[in-house]
């Protein structure tokens, strides 16, 4: 697909100007708009963004036109240089916020206050302009100058303490899940924010907490404190929070799938007592006294084995695949590597493929959250180089003389 | 505070969702402003969160009481409805008309049983926002697959990434993508929805594939392999990028501060912290390389430090010298011991006609002008059915009494 394909319409966040200062909390955040059409500008410090040397990276080469994490969060995105440091960068950003709907930054609280280009400085000049400050904790309060980072945001929000074996430590989760929290959480926050505005002309401050956004995923375990005042402890596996042995996990003959066996709804029993006949493996299951739930859970470990020597005979990807289609809850615990020949997705077309004019070969990106009838969600272009846009946004946007681009950056301005 | 209008003033959703996903989505929307009317099955007992016999339960017998549907749903309004009989579906038809957004989470096929195709929903009011929130989705050879979130998040290959290596996979006890991206893209996607059509007069259809959602947060996995080949699996609390990173256990029972150390300089700072300025330059230590060499050493040298202090002694004192460190918290400790999230008052406790003094989860993200206003706690099921008949739909009262004796209406 090419940066300007004349096929596909505009996303729904066509025309929105955002300025992403993010190096990490607000980096989600601008790649959601980023992707549904916004005009997302990358506002580096003429070195580049620390996110750039974040890893992975492509073919393991981590020079700073490589990394997978900048090519992930950055998609849409257009890069410029701007070093707030100096005056002249200041009065740079200060006339491209004049322009823009919406600042995304996510640096200590007070920092751009303090270099004046903070949200009363920028507003001064645009009233409508929606700013977020989107940080671990929060802008204000005791905590609020604390250091935050993925894992830091997943134990102060009550992620961790609950998931894993109790005779282990706390357990997190992979995937960058602070970082894809708070940005999606700011991202909601924004939009709100843009919606009052264009009812009223009036914009105003987004500010967006880390912690808070993750400690809403312990919902449950909230709730029965607050009731109850009981801590949900971690259990091991597949004890839910609710107490109920409910789930373990299965071996199969090549990988694992998610099943329950103990809940086991009234149709569901003779279905899965058919399937395991089809393959002549019920052994006494077909049993009449097993019809009845009680009598199972009493003898839970007997229907365990013989289900689990079924499992043995078939692959995670065959169980769930038969086991679907006679309507049992099935399915397999999937790698990422399965997903890119899971034939929901491929049939389906959401993989997309991205031209990288610099690696010189296209890349499978995967698709996005949502389908839109209408408006639909896509990659324009891929995550840009450091400053690739100066002279589009610089000189032909903000009218700047080609000539003070060499200046400007020989004073170390851009 | 000056009254100001709330950002969602004048939009109205009619909300078929249920669970958790859906109605989270709308708890953002109706905290700030939108009308929210639930349509719950009156046969049923409502969205059947109010009735979980989970750790959020209420009374018993109760549907009104229940803790998650509390939190979910303030500001919300419920229609109790028998989509069975063709008369509430007139009523729901009537309700688009006059509607902004019609929100569901159902399997594909039961708003179509019902006649609430997009198509069929467009030619009743032809701007309208039709959003659907499916497993797998509408269309495709999985999309009668079967199953919980979980089912559905353990086939989005995000179970494999959670945990300790030495351990198998690990269920994490609740669906975590109902509680994550499933809520925050649909409100995204609904917000923007919004603003395209009224710009453009155009309303569309906007389906959010549970499983695809889910697939948006696993972070560079799906990059790492489509260049790399490389498969991302759990890796613990450490990181390939940094060292100390992990948590490390403090006084107490079952206590512990997650410390992560993202630069040289936060290293140095680290190490006089702890009273070893010696690992500065100590060639075990003193690169990102040595320290992930010898991280099981660096580890259980730095676990003799915090065992002896509480956790929350370790994280001030941390981050008093600039080092990222922060506790692993529970829900007791966040609900009264936090003093980051009282003072943003994060926990909003409202009166409930039947639940009594019920807790609800603000928003994270704080809008100066226009923040999250908790109006009225969760509705009673039904109990705004005669301000939806006769106030937004403006039925007499015999017609809503009609449609009682239809049994449309509960």
């Amino acid at each position: 697909m090419t940066p300007s394909d004349p096929v596909m319409p505009a996303g729904p966040l066509t025309g929105l100007r955002v300025l992403d200062l993010s190096e990490s909390y607000g980096l989600y955040c601008g790649k959601l708009l980023a992707d549904l059409g916004a005009d997302v500008i990358k506002v580096e410090p003429p070195a580049g963004s620390n996110a750039r040397h974040m890893p992975p990276f492509y073919h393991n080469d981590a020079s700073s036109e490589r990394s997978l994490h900048w090519f992930h969060f950055n998609t849409n995105k257009r890069s410029i240089t701007l070093n707030l440091e100096t005056a002249d960068g200041r009065d740079l950003f200060h006339r491209l916020a004049a322009t823009a709907a919406v600042v995304i930054e996510d640096a200590t609280p007070g920092t751009m206050a303090a270099l004046g280009v903070g949200y009363d400085a920028l507003s001064a000049a645009n009233p409508r302009l929606v700013y977020a400050a989107v940080t671990a904790f929060g802008q204000q309060g005791p905590h609020a100058g604390y250091k935050g980072s993925d894992l830091i945001g997943q134990a102060m929000g009550g992620l961790m303490f609950r998931i894993g074996w109790p005779e282990d430590p706390p357990n997190s989760l992979g995937g960058l899940q602070g970082l894809n929290q708070v940005g999606s959480h700011a991202a909601v926050g924004v939009m709100l924010a843009l919606t009052h505005c264009d009812a009223t002309g009036e914009g105003q401050f987004v500010d967006v907490s880390m912690q808070e956004a993750i400690a809403i995923i312990n919902y449950d375990a909230m709730s029965r404190f607050a009731l109850r005042r009981q801590v949900i402890h971690r259990s091991g596996p597949g004890v839910g929070s609710s107490g109920i042995v409910a789930t373990r996990l299965w071996h199969c003959k090549q990988g694992t799938v998610r099943f329950q066996l103990v809940g086991t709804s009234v149709p569901e029993w003779p279905r899965l007592v058919e399937w395991l006949a089809g393959h002549s493996m019920q052994e006494d299951l077909a049993d009449e006294k097993w019809r009845d739930a009680a009598t199972r859970m009493a003898q839970l470990p007997h229907i365990e084995a013989v289900i689990d020597r079924f499992f043995m005979t078939k692959t995670a990807h065959e169980l769930m695949d038969e086991g679907q289609a006679r309507r049992i809850m099935i399915t397999a615990f999937n790698t990422v590597a399965d997903l890119f020949t899971e034939p929901q997705l491929t049939d389906e077309g959401f993989f997309t493929s991205v031209e990288h004019i610099a690696l010189g070969e296209t890349v499978v990106y995967p698709g996005g959250p949502y389908r839109f009838s209408a408006t639909p969600w896509h990659i324009r272009r891929p995550a840009p180089a450091l400053g690739e846009y100066n002279e589009a946004v610089y000189v032909h946007e903000l009218g700047l003389r080609p000539d003070d681009l060499p200046r400007l950056k020989a004073a170390g301005a851009i | 505070m000056p009254n100001r209008r709330a950002p969602l003033e004048g939009i109205r959703i009619v909300d078929f969702s249920w669970v958790i996903a859906g109605p989270l989505t709308s708890k953002w929307l109706a905290l700030h402003g939108a009308e929210v009317i639930k349509i719950e099955s009156a046969r049923d007992r409502g969205d059947v969160v109010r009735t979980d016999p989970g750790p959020s339960a209420g009374k018993q017998g109760n549907p009104n009481t229940g803790g998650a549907f509390s939190n979910l749903n303030p500001n919300k309004l419920s229609l109790a409805l028998n989509m069975q009989q063709e008369r509430a579906r007139d009523i729901v038809r009537r309700l688009i008309k006059v509607s902004d957004v019609v929100l569901n989470n159902f399997a594909p096929g039961v708003m179509d049983k019902w006649g609430l195709t997009y198509e069929e929903m467009r030619a009743v009011n032809p701007s309208i926002i039709a959003v659907s929130m499916p497993a797998m989705g509408a269309t495709g050879p999985r999309r009668h697959f079967r199953g919980l979130g979980s089912y559905f998040q353990a086939m989005a290959g995000l179970d494999v990434m959670i945990g300790y290596p030495h351990r198998e996979i690990v269920d994490m006890g609740f669906a975590f993508p109902d509680a994550t991206c499933n809520p925050a893209h649909a409100a995204v996607a609904i917000l923007a929805a919004l603003r395209h059509r009224n710009r453009t007069g155009e309303g569309q259809c906007i389906e959010l594939r549970q499983f695809e959602s889910t697939i948006n947060f696993l972070g560079t996995a799906p990059l790492d392999y489509s260049v790399n080949r490389n498969v991302q699996m759990r890796t613990g609390s450490r990181a390939g990028y940094a060292a100390p990173h992990g948590v490390y256990r403090c006084a107490g029972d079952d206590r512990w501060c997650a410390i992560t150390v993202l630069s040289d300089q936060e290293w140095r700072s680290f190490c006089g912290a702890i009273g070893h300025p010696d690992w500065i330059e100590d060639p075990r230590f003193s690169t990102l390389l040595a320290r992930k060499a010898h991280e099981d050493l660096l580890d259980s040298l730095i676990n003799e430090w915090t065992g002896d202090r509480s956790a929350e002694v370790v994280m001030d004192h941390l981050q008093a010298h600039g080092v990222p460190a922060g506790v692993v918290q529970h829900a007791g400790d966040l609900l009264e011991h936090d003093p980051q999230i009282a003072h943003r008052g994060f926990y909003v406790t409202l009166d409930h006609p039947e639940g009594g003094r019920m807790v609800h989860e603000g928003a994270s993200f704080q809008l100066s002008k226009t923040p999250a206003e908790f109006r009225t706690p969760a509705p009673l099921l039904g109990q705004h059915n005669d301000y939806v008949l006769q106030t937004v739909l403006g039925m007499s009262e015999e017609e809503v009494d009609q449609c009682i004796l239809d049994q449309a209406v509960m």
